[in-house]
């Protein structure tokens, strides 16, 4: 074997060591990025965000929204550029969704590609304050559109009843609608709304579906003014109106009530015997009033309509009774309740 | 007769029913307002002027006074006035009384 000169033996040495150098290098970088990359995801918006007339495609764009927002070194980018349609309630289980969303992330949601979306949609998203609440990191300029119809109103958000956000509330919506008369109705249930939240909503459990688990509530308003059509929507997070409502009532009460009306136990009829059993309940009769109030809201203001979503059920009520309810296809992931008024019969009512 | 304007002497947005609710709960109404001026004689609670009353402060105000300050139902009726342009209001607040 040919002896190697002190020259190559010096190289020899170097280029190993340089070489195991290297090779450690590639391994801790490669670890370094196994920790540290995000894992890119992006979500697309249905053309239709709307409970009302698009729910699957609605909720499971939220279902999504949850799990990708759950997962750690996840960098989201939802692709706003579809979205053609908005409904109020929706809107809002949107902006709770991102400001939870950003409850739990250190860096702000990056808003792109604003000058492919629709216009009208980034008008509504910007009047509802969604780029305030989620602290955008690059808010875009937007150019008013005149006499566009539909107008949001901020969010609100917080932990407890807070009277003084509906007053605020109150004041952004008479802006659009003028005086809202009966005011104190609505008042009544969103504050009572808010009193649920703080006392049933987020008992100490979590939800597999909801990774990210804040103990807030969200409101806000809309105002179609074509035909005067004001909604109000309050939404939460929680565990549901069917999940609560058996520690409330025994069974036997329940059952009793299912028997009586001749109904099944589902997530909708679970709604509906909270609306009627808050009224009427032996045992703790100081409590369970507040779904009344909730309800009161429709029956005290004409031309109203009340629509409450919690878990898989819907209850539908427009000031007389039988309530409509209805099972959804899929949870809902907490309590929406929408309260739909239509200003000009009011108006017309007080003429008479 | 001690009179508490309820929006001015409390606040025009009360909500909630325990202190843990919020900060203008009925709890903090009744412990706070109601129950110390009722100590020194009758009081007239005037509701008009705020944005609203929800079924938790009423009852926890007006009701809490015979469910949890253990005053007699009768005796409420002898001390207490409430005040106010709306009648169903003034109805609702007392059924909360007498069924407490």
């Amino acid at each position: 074997m040919k002896r190697l000169s002190e020259k190559h033996k010096r190289w020899h040495t170097r280029h190993t060591l340089l070489s195991h150098t290297r090779t450690l290098r590639r391994r801790n970088h490669r670890h370094a990025l196994a920790r540290d990359v995000p894992i890119k995801q992006e979500l697309t918006l249905p053309q239709n965000l709307s409970f009302e007339e698009n729910y699957v495609e609605t909720n499971n764009f939220f279902t999504a929204l949850r799990r990708a927002a759950g997962r750690p070194r996840v960098s989201l980018k939802i692709d706003f550029t579809t979205l053609r349609n908005i409904g109020p309630a929706a809107a809002l289980v949107l902006a709770s969704e991102l400001h939870c969303w950003q409850l739990n992330r250190l860096r702000g949601i990056r808003v792109v590609d604003i000058e492919d979306w629709h216009p009208g949609i980034a008008i509504l998203l910007h009047q509802m304050g969604l780029f305030d609440l989620v602290n955008v990191v690059n808010p875009p300029a937007f150019r008013p559109i005149p006499n566009f119809p539909l107008h949001f109103i901020r969010f609100r958000s917080d932990k407890i009843a807070d009277g003084s956000a509906a007053t605020r509330l109150r004041t952004d919506l008479e802006h659009l609608t003028g005086k809202i008369p009966s005011w104190s109705h609505l008042y009544r249930g969103l504050t009572e709304a808010m009193t649920n939240v703080r006392q049933h909503a987020y008992p100490n459990v979590q939800e597999d579906d909801a990774p990210i688990n804040t103990d807030l509530w969200w409101m806000f308003g809309a105002f179609e003014e074509e035909d005067r059509i004001l909604t109000c929507v309050f939404f939460d997070r929680g565990v549901g109106i069917p999940a609560t409502l058996p520690n409330k009532f025994t069974r036997e009460h329940l059952a009793s009530f299912f028997q009586r009306f001749g109904l099944t136990q589902s997530d909708a009829s679970m709604i509906e015997a909270a609306m009627v059993l808050g009224r009427t309940q032996t045992g703790a009769r100081h409590q369970g009033r507040g779904l009344a109030d909730i309800k009161r809201v429709v029956s005290q203001m004409p031309n109203g309509k009340l629509r409450i979503l919690s878990g898989r059920g819907q209850y539908s009520y427009s000031g007389k009774d039988p309530a409509d309810t209805k099972t959804l296809p899929s949870s809902i992931g907490g309590t929406l309740i929408q309260w739909e008024i239509t200003l000009a019969g009011e108006q017309e009512s007080l003429e008479r | 007769m001690k009179t508490i304007h309820l929006a001015n002497d409390f606040s025009p947005t009360p909500a909630g029913r325990y202190r843990s609710d919020g900060p203008y709960s009925g709890q903090a109404f009744r412990e706070d307002l109601l129950v110390p001026n009722l100590a020194l004689g009758e009081v007239e609670v005037v509701m008009d002027g705020g944005e609203g009353y929800g079924s938790s402060f009423l009852e926890e105000a007006f009701g809490g006074l015979v469910r949890v300050e253990g005053m007699k139902k009768s005796r409420v009726h002898q001390v207490l006035r409430v005040k106010s342009d709306d009648q169903a209001l003034i109805e609702e607040i007392w059924e909360y009384v007498d069924s407490a």
